[in-house]
């Protein structure tokens, strides 16, 4: 049962409110309708009940008035009215008599009540079934059962009178349409595609600055300095907006201090490594001190790594505008300087962008260094419009190393996380560079993938809005 | 005092740095002596020749880059002498070689000391072996010529259509050089002594490459101008106007 209503309850916010409110709104109007519309139905009989019993006491009156001879005319002629009247018995009276049906129980009452008071007094009221009416066969009409009432006279004699065969059918009375049908479908149609839409509305309205919360958390976890969101809007909405800013404010003063006390640390480090570097001048034994300078050089490239990866966490990129196949040439040049195999394709043609080229010719450096480190040679193929987004560049870069296991591919992108096999710590570097590289694409507004290429080696993709 | 033994004065708040670095130059037979601050630096100067200035960046009250600004803005004396910066952080690489500073040369911390004892040493053979003509260089913080313009501080070179031209380090000084010396023929071996502050061996034709490079960074219009001409059996001239701003 549970889960069947598990089922039946949306999942989104967005989904719940609007069921919660249709559903609702059409109870409410529902029970509405049907109480107005009780009340006028009874209404509507109350005031037939009293015409016939108006009509009836008013035959009766007559009858009373005429002579046996001239009741038999005037029953014989009085074929128009609601009634019809009858001096004997109808056929099968009391033989074939059922209980009176529901709609008629009440006018039971009523109309002894009134004419118990006057001289025709009533004196049963019967439904009869089964009995074929001449006059009523003609217009196809299935046979149904005849109520009749018996009447006392004045003189002791007994008139029957039928009451009419049709009853008001149990609507309102004023609610019918031209036609005399009421188009209850269209009314509720029209009631339901009016709720329809304002539930909608409203829905939309109060889900939207989730929404936009939604939004603006996701581009937090991507860009850190990114505009708070405004302040406007309903007073809850206004708040949540406060409540995040506050937070972003808080996340980003974390950020600084983390930056601040690493800058401090790598710029409190440089005095005392200076220091050691030069008092290794001193040490006799050769191979020594040629231990402690690579120790040295080791420590200072993590402080100088370290200091570069706090600030890649809220790089602010400055945007130029520029040739990406010239600045691959450009660093073409400087990796053929340092004796890397490097091959750049798709660089023959212009390909004018705006980016940060500092930040993209260091992210470009630490991509292909780490190719040559554990590939030996990298290729590097330029495309000015990304295949699967039109609107951004593409740099493929691939190296014709081991590439990484599958369950390595995330994480040798987040710092200080290092491989335990292929990729380690003897092979030099401090492991940061393609976490910076990451935190300097993102900043970008762009993405760095790691994937191993179907041959052997790593394919490192940045791509980047243009 | 051997008075052919260079002088150097050097400038650096942490005591232990200051002798170590004396006591490694003076075993490589430079004469050093050093001053703590702007102030000892100043009244060091006052009393004897300084052939060159190495200057510690970071540096609490007086830093050295207000030292080095001071020094060549006095226009005094000591406006021209060599000065060798030390910096902790390679940004400052950027302000220390392209604002009015005017540094000659720059060193990030922690150094080797053989590679601070090779640019001094450079720095020195560049000021001695240079003419005289090609000692004194103007150095604006913006350059333009045929429409190009090199932003000395923010290092930038941008063409006539305003797109950012992407430099080697190399590439950029050898600009920076030949604008300096516009309309002017430079030899390879003075080409080498000012932009890598190396003497050319015999064979040597890295300035070849390098002026081959350039020439394809700068693209058109310069390619069709003729911007860097070559001057058969002499060198290379940089051959049009030049602003400095």
């Amino acid at each position: 049962m549970s889960t069947v209503l598990n089922k039946l309850w949306p999942q989104s916010l967005f989904a719940r409110l609007l069921w919660v409110w249709l559903m609702g709104l059409a109870l409410v109007l529902a029970a509405a309708a049907w109480l107005a519309l009780d009340e006028r139905m009874v209404r509507g009989q109350v005031v037939f009940h009293a015409k016939v019993t108006q009509e009836l006491a008013a035959s009766a009156d007559w009858l009373d008035s005429l002579t046996p001879d001239q009741r038999e005319r005037w029953v014989d002629e009085a074929r128009q009215g609601r009634a019809r009247w009858r001096l004997e018995p109808p056929e099968a009276w009391s033989a074939n008599a059922t209980p009176l049906p529901p709609y008629l129980r009440t006018f039971a009452i009523y109309v002894k009540e009134e004419l118990s008071k006057r001289q025709p007094q009533v004196q049963h009221l019967m439904s009869l079934r089964d009995r074929e009416d001449d006059d009523e066969t003609h217009h196809g009409q299935r046979s149904r059962a005849q109520t009749w009432v018996s009447l006392r006279l004045a003189d002791g004699s007994i008139a029957y009178a039928r009451l009419p065969a049709r009853w008001p059918a149990p609507t309102a009375v004023g609610l019918t349409g031209p036609s005399g049908n009421t188009p209850w479908g269209w009314v509720a149609l029209t009631v339901l595609v009016g709720l329809a839409l304002l539930t909608w509305l409203a829905v939309i309205y109060a889900t939207r600055p989730l929404k936009r919360l939604t939004q603006a958390a996701l581009d937090l976890a991507a860009h850190p300095n990114r505009a708070p969101l405004p302040d406007s809007g309903p007073t809850e909405v206004r708040q949540a907006a406060q409540a995040f800013n506050h937070m972003q404010a808080q996340l980003q003063r974390h950020m600084a201090q983390q930056t601040q006390v690493l800058a401090a640390i790598a710029h409190d480090l440089q005095t005392p490594l200076t220091r050691l570097r030069l008092k290794t001048e001193w040490v006799s034994d050769e191979s020594l001190r040629q231990r402690m300078q690579a120790d040295l050089s080791e420590m200072q490239g993590l402080v100088q790594d370290g200091l570069a990866l706090a600030r890649s966490w809220h790089a602010q990129p400055q945007r130029q505008p520029v040739h990406l196949n010239q600045l691959l040439q450009t660093q073409l040049s400087e990796w053929e300087d340092l004796g890397w195999a490097v091959q750049v394709q798709g660089a023959d043609s212009d390909c004018l962008v705006n980016t940060d080229v500092a930040a993209l010719r260091r992210v470009l450096g630490n991509v292909v260094h780490n190719a040559i480190t554990y590939g030996q040679r990298a290729t590097v193929t330029l495309f000015c419009r990304d295949p699967d987004q039109p609107e951004h560049w593409c740099i493929v870069v691939e190296d014709e190393g081991p590439g990484l296991p599958e369950a390595d591919l995330q994480t040798v992108l987040q710092p200080f996380v290092r491989q335990e096999s292929s990729r380690n710590r003897q092979t030099g570097g401090t492991g940061l560079g393609l976490s910076i590289a990451l935190n300097l694409m993102t900043a970008l507004g762009g993405g760095l993938v790691l994937t191993n290429r179907a041959q052997e080696g790593l394919r490192v993709t940045l791509s980047a809005p243009r | 005092m051997n008075p052919t033994t260079d002088h150097v004065l050097l400038v650096d708040d942490d005591p232990e740095i200051r002798q170590l670095t004396a006591q490694y130059l003076e075993q490589n037979g430079l004469q050093c002596s050093t001053a703590a601050s702007g102030r000892e630096m100043r009244q060091l100067l006052q009393s004897q020749r300084v052939d060159l200035l190495v200057l510690d960046v970071m540096m609490p009250g007086e830093d050295g880059l207000t030292i080095c600004r001071d020094l060549r803005a006095q226009g005094g004396a000591h406006s021209a002498l060599p000065i060798l910066m030390l910096t902790a952080r390679t940004d400052d690489a950027d302000r220390i070689l392209g604002l009015e500073m005017g540094a000659d040369d720059y060193l990030g911390k922690p150094f080797v000391p053989r590679e601070l004892l090779a640019r001094i040493r450079a720095i020195l053979r560049r000021a001695r072996a240079l003419p005289a003509n090609l000692q004194t260089t103007q150095s604006p913080n913006r350059w333009r010529f045929s429409g190009y313009t090199l932003d000395a501080v923010a290092r930038q070179v941008r063409n006539p259509e305003g797109v950012l031209l992407v430099l080697t380090s190399g590439e950029y000084r050898l600009l920076q050089v030949l604008l300096q010396h516009a309309n002017k023929v430079l030899t390879r071996d003075q080409l080498l002594e000012l932009t890598q502050g190396r003497a050319a061996d015999a064979f040597d034709r890295s300035i070849d490459l390098l002026i081959s490079r350039l020439r394809v960074r700068l693209g058109e219009p310069a390619r069709s101008l003729g911007l860097i001409k070559t001057v058969r059996s002499e060198g290379y001239v940089l051959a049009t106007e030049v602003l400095g701003e």
